[in-house]
């Protein structure tokens, strides 16, 4: 099997937004704010993104499948990221 | 007193690198001044951070070992996030200051300021005293806190989260 060298960049952009996302994900733990949950998702969304995109290595014959669900995944990214913008957290007691 | 913290924690993190190391050799290293230097070391003596042992020629410095409590522990947690850090060391210095007066101190917005110190109050870390409209705080336990803010170090995951949150929540990060 011939990897394509587009694939290959795909698969190591997927690995960086899985890394960003783990990074996310523990300052949405440590910190309990939204707007850092909407962003460890579009992260975890990014990354199964870049991984269908570079989907040929894994899946050959899945053809223009993939390409719906990536341009809709891309669309979930634009979203969460628009989402997180837009969050504003209350501050419980009003100090 | 933040110049203080940072000085006893070099002293810490160069006897922590060098068990047994002698007063002229972390001076040497340290480029501390002789008198700043003692005074420092029996500061973290008293406090059982480091012990003192005398061999023939020279005194050499250990860390103590110290196993923390379940409330130095909850210190330590709110200690690697870099907002609450930044919050406790100003009001080590200064004791009683009001959200806004943090907020200009931190450098950071005043609803990221509000939200850190919500946190550090239900966990009784610091405690709130208002008086009229406005609320000041203070440290619960300010000896305790100072001491694990010189024991504390930064690790390279607490560096990356601490980058995430402030490149996508502060305004004004510091």
């Amino acid at each position: 099997m011939f990897i394509e060298t587009d694939e290959i960049i795909q698969l190591m952009s997927s690995l960086l937004a899985l890394f960003l996302f783990v990074i996310s994900f523990l300052a949405y733990l440590r910190e309990r704010r939204k707007k850092l949950f909407l962003l460890s998702a579009a992260f975890f969304v990014y990354s199964i993104m870049a991984f269908l995109d570079a989907g040929e290595i894994v899946f050959p014959s899945a053809g223009d499948y993939l390409e719906i669900w990536g341009s809709l995944l891309n669309f979930v990214v634009l979203a969460l990221f628009f989402l997180s913008m837009i969050t504003k957290e209350s501050d419980e007691n009003g100090i | 007193m933040e110049f203080e913290l940072e000085t006893r924690k070099r002293i810490y993190e160069q006897i922590k690198k060098s068990p047994g190391i002698h007063f002229r050799e972390l001076e040497r290293r340290l480029q501390v001044v002789v008198g700043n230097l003692q005074y420092h070391l029996q500061y973290l003596e008293k406090k059982n951070l480091i012990t003192a042992s005398n061999d023939e020629d020279y005194v050499r410095y250990f860390l103590t070992d110290r196993s923390l409590n379940e409330n130095e522990r909850k210190i330590i947690s709110f200690l690697r996030r870099s907002g609450c850090r930044h919050i406790l060391i100003q009001l080590l210095s200064n004791p009683k200051l009001n959200n806004k007066e943090l907020a200009q101190a931190v450098g950071l917005s005043p609803s990221t300021i509000s939200w850190n110190l919500n946190k550090l109050v239900e966990a009784g870390i610091i405690e709130r005293e208002k008086t009229g409209r406005i609320s000041r705080f203070t440290i619960v336990d300010p000896p305790t806190v100072a001491e694990l803010l010189i024991c504390y170090k930064e690790s390279f995951l607490d560096t990356l989260v601490d980058g995430f949150i402030e490149m996508w929540e502060f305004k004004n990060s510091k």
